[in-house]
């Protein structure tokens, strides 16, 4: 080290030995100091001097004195003034012992300046700082002396009643007053919460309990909810003015307990509660209802299961509504509503919490498949819609419609039922060219393979491609035609066909009937033709879906009639008869009895009548096989083209129990598949884990039933795809 | 973009002396008996928003507002000038410059006035010197 190794110790600092009677001057003069600092006399006192005075005794180790001397001096002051502050009477002691506590805490700030060596390099722990040396000692000769502290506390409490009814009291002061237990406390705010805060929340509770209940019982739960509210922001308010913030959420807690969840049975309960807010979409005290419940335990769940239930209970009288039940469209239009009036009660009052949502979606989920109607419902309504119902909706409004079409639909269990029912009305509006708009037939289709992937559409696209083909094979027959030999000797017929495949299209009952020899040669003709072009294809002709438009000649005028395909036959068989019964119709048209009653009966009871039924029956609506019916030559209709219904427009039972049918069908082969796909991957597997298993996997379709598994996995094990373990019965195994 | 722009260097320069001569703008006076020259009195004119800021000692004197508040001047005797005028250029500019002749005085009054930075550089500096 290069530094030169001189360091200069002044004379003047060199520590002397300080003799007893020179620290006890020292002392004396700090003490006639402090004593004048507690008279508010400072002024004249030279800082610099007492400050020299107390760190010359702490560094000539005389620290003691003048630490026992300042206890001793503090003590003697406070008694003092604990005389002065008992004597105050009524409202003058709170003003006195706030006046003589500001001024105290001034002096101890002092004190602490001057001593402000001694505090330190002198005292150590436990030895209480000298600030709160002095709190100490105001604490234990003032603040909580038998005279002072429970005059203090019940003075305070009554002022905050007070002002709690309504009157305005002086904040300064309490907050004064109620800082003062948190400054002389000397760790975590003990003095604060034993004596003041534990007996203030007591307080609040007893007021908010008596004032609640005979609030509750005097008004409106909404007048309550307000009230609540506003009580709430009071208490924010208060906890800023005067109290310490440690209470906040103390006091909150006690209000919320008092005010909200002691009675949240009755909100919900009463004759003006949450019932009946719910019932009439009052979604302001609604909002104002979940915002207080969340503010408590459960307090949500309270509310969330009145609302799932009330929508549940809604929605049940809907689906089981004797009118809905025959109305499909008025159904799905009524459940659309109320999902649309729950959204906005969701959104408007329960800030659209995942929670509510999640159950209202149960309770529609559990009341959609109450009854299995909905699946075919919904399908007859997007039916309605797109033959035309969404004529007169924008772009706009169409979507909506399909998207609470799509909301319903994704709360069907049964969705395999739903898509059956689907495709058998698409495939009639296809093929009696009622569909409105391929363009909206389409984005229907694509929001369902959204929602559910490609296999779910893929028969429903299969069926428009069908549509396009068919007509390129029409274009291409009929150019045969003119080329063909045979044409020559046939009389021209405007002949449609429309060819679809098997399996994108729903199969309809097999029915036969005779076509008349000129239609029988052009269907000859046609399966000729289209056979050539598409070698190894076999055309079955499906006559019960077709439809005619024949010329009827009356004596006055003719008409062109539209007609099934089965109406034609029995029309054209009254060129050679006057008279038919139904039993001769079915005897010369082949047609299956049941088809000849539902093919007649518009042709005599609708608006316009092309036969009458002799003699007339007016009121039997049942027909015989015997009834005999005449062309009504007396036809009056100022329409040149009359159209007639083949069939009403719902299907009949049959026809809906042909559906069910081929859906358990389907349902079949879609639970062997799961089943082997399963079993493949596990290769062995227990009964219920694999019952459970699959039914996990079908449930983006459909439940399966257990029986129906069952069922499924015997077949399996007959078909020797699974065998069970010979020493576990409830064991399979895969067979590859 | 942030970007900040010191100049340290040159706010030590202006605040230098800032505490030598006496302007409007001083507001506290700072007088040293000096005990080696006894019949000389040197002032130091300082600030009372600046003594405040940076030295406990001061804070306190002010806050209690005695007499040395009320007459806006403090009298030390037993402390040379030399070494009131670093103890004072440390509070000025947060520097000080130290040598073997004045570091146990210096530290004394580190000591006395709460300077604790100071302190425990003098001890190390002390400690390295001897």
């Amino acid at each position: 080290m290069s530094r030169k190794m001189i360091l200069r110790v002044p004379k003047f600092q060199e520590p002397k030995r300080m003799e007893k009677s020179e620290a006890q001057r020292l002392w004396l003069l700090l003490k006639d100091a402090i004593v004048e600092v507690q008279h508010m006399n400072a002024s004249t006192l030279s800082f610099e001097e007492l400050y020299r005075s107390s760190y010359s005794l702490v560094i000539a180790k005389r620290g003691d004195i003048l630490y026992t001397g300042l206890e001793e001096v503090n003590n003697h002051h406070t008694k003092n003034l604990l005389d002065k502050i008992a004597q105050a009477v009524d409202e003058r002691f709170l003003i006195e012992l706030n006046s003589q506590w500001q001024q105290y805490k001034l002096q101890q700030i002092m004190i602490h300046d001057i001593l402000m060596y001694l505090d330190r390099m002198y005292v150590k722990e436990p030895q209480l700082k000298v600030f709160d040396l002095g709190m100490f000692k105001w604490k234990q000769n003032v603040l909580i002396h038998s005279q002072i502290n429970d005059r203090l506390v019940r003075m305070l409490l009554g002022l905050i009643h007070m002002e709690r009814n309504g009157e305005v009291i002086d904040g300064a002061l309490m907050k004064s007053l109620i800082q003062m237990y948190v400054d002389v406390s000397l760790k975590e705010k003990e003095t604060y919460k034993q004596e003041f805060e534990e007996r203030f929340l007591l307080a609040t509770s007893h007021f908010y309990k008596s004032e609640s209940n005979l609030f509750i019982t005097n008004n409106s739960c909404g007048a309550y909810l307000k009230k609540v509210e506003i009580r709430l922001i009071e208490e924010e308010a208060r906890i800023k003015q005067y109290l310490d913030e440690s209470t906040g959420p103390k006091l909150i807690k006690a209000c919320e307990d008092e005010l909200i969840a002691n009675h949240m049975q009755t909100m919900i309960e009463m004759e003006t509660g949450c019932r009946t807010m719910i019932q009439n979409d009052r979604f302001n005290e609604l909002k104002l209802m979940y915002r207080l419940f969340q503010r408590v335990e459960n307090g949500l769940v309270h509310l969330k299961n009145e609302f799932a239930g009330y929508v549940r209970n809604e929605g049940h009288k809907i689906v089981n509504q004797p009118e809905n039940l025959k109305d499909p469209n008025a159904l799905i239009t009524s459940l659309i509503e109320i999902r649309n009036r729950f959204e906005k009660t969701l959104s408007q009052s329960f800030a659209n919490n995942r929670d509510f949502i999640n159950s209202v979606n149960t309770a529609f989920e559990s009341f959609l498949n109450e009854n299995d109607k909905l699946s075919e419902s919904l399908a007859l309504f997007i039916d309605k819609k797109l033959r035309g119902g969404f004529k007169d909706s924008n772009d706009q409004e169409i979507d909506v419609i399909m998207n609470k079409v799509i909301l319903l639909f994704r709360f069907l269990s049964d969705k395999d039922v739903f898509k059956k029912f689907y495709e058998h009305y698409l495939a009639k509006r296809l093929l009696s060219g009622r569909s409105f708009s391929e363009d909206l037939e389409r984005t229907m289709i694509s929001k369902f393979k959204q929602e559910c992937g490609n296999q779910f559409t893929s028969k429903m696209e299969g069926m428009f491609t069908d549509m396009r083909l068919s007509k390129d094979a029409l274009d291409g027959f009929k150019n045969y035609l003119q080329t063909s030999v045979e044409m020559g000797k046939l009389p021209k017929i405007d002949m449609s066909v429309r060819v679809l495949t098997q399996g994108f299209w729903p199969t309809f009952p097999p029915h036969s009937c005779t076509l008349p020899p000129l239609l029988s040669q052009y269907c000859d003709l046609f399966t000729k033709y289209y056979c050539h072009a598409h070698t190894g294809r076999r055309i079955i002709w499906q006559t019960n879906i077709g439809t005619a438009e024949v010329t009827f000649r009356l004596p006055k005028k003719t008409h062109v009639l539209a007609l099934s395909t089965y109406q034609m036959l029995i029309m054209l068989l009254f060129n050679d008869a006057e008279k038919l019964s139904l039993k001769q119709m079915a005897a010369g048209t082949s047609i299956s009895f049941m088809d000849i009653q539902r093919s007649v009966k518009p042709l005599y009871s609708g608006k316009y009548k092309v036969l009458k039924r002799t003699p007339a029956v007016e009121k039997s609506k049942e027909l015989s096989e015997n009834d005999i019916f005449e062309l009504n030559l007396n036809l009056k209709c100022k329409l040149h083209r009359i159209k007639f219904a083949a069939t009403s427009q719902t299907d009949s039972e049959p026809e809906r129990q042909h559906t069910r049918q081929r859906v358990d069908e389907d349902r079949k082969i879609e639970i062997d598949a799961a089943i082997v796909r399963i079993m493949k991957s596990r290769k062995a597997l227990i009964h219920n884990d694999l019952i459970v298993e699959c039914t996990k996997q079908l449930s983006s379709r459909f439940v399966p039933q257990t029986s129906m598994i069952k069922k499924r996995i015997e077949n399996l094990i007959e078909r020797e795809y699974l065998e069970r373990f010979p020493d576990d019965r409830r064991r399979y195994r895969y067979l590859a | 973009m942030k970007s900040t722009y010191r100049n340290i260097a040159k706010l030590q320069d202006d605040f230098t002396n800032l505490f030598q001569i006496q302007d409007e703008f001083s507001d506290f006076k700072i007088i040293i008996e000096d005990p080696k020259n006894p019949n000389e009195e040197k002032i130091f004119y300082t600030h009372r928003s600046i003594l405040n800021c940076r030295s406990d000692y001061f804070q306190a004197l002010f806050r209690s507002k005695m007499k040395e508040y009320q007459e806006g001047k403090i009298l030390f005797k037993n402390i040379s000038s030399n070494i009131m005028e670093k103890i004072l250029g440390f509070i000025y500019t947060g520097s000080l410059q130290v040598t073997n002749e004045d570091a146990v005085e210096i530290l004394v009054l580190a000591k006395k006035f709460f300077f604790p930075e100071i302190v425990n550089f003098l001890a190390d500096f002390i400690a390295e010197s001897i």
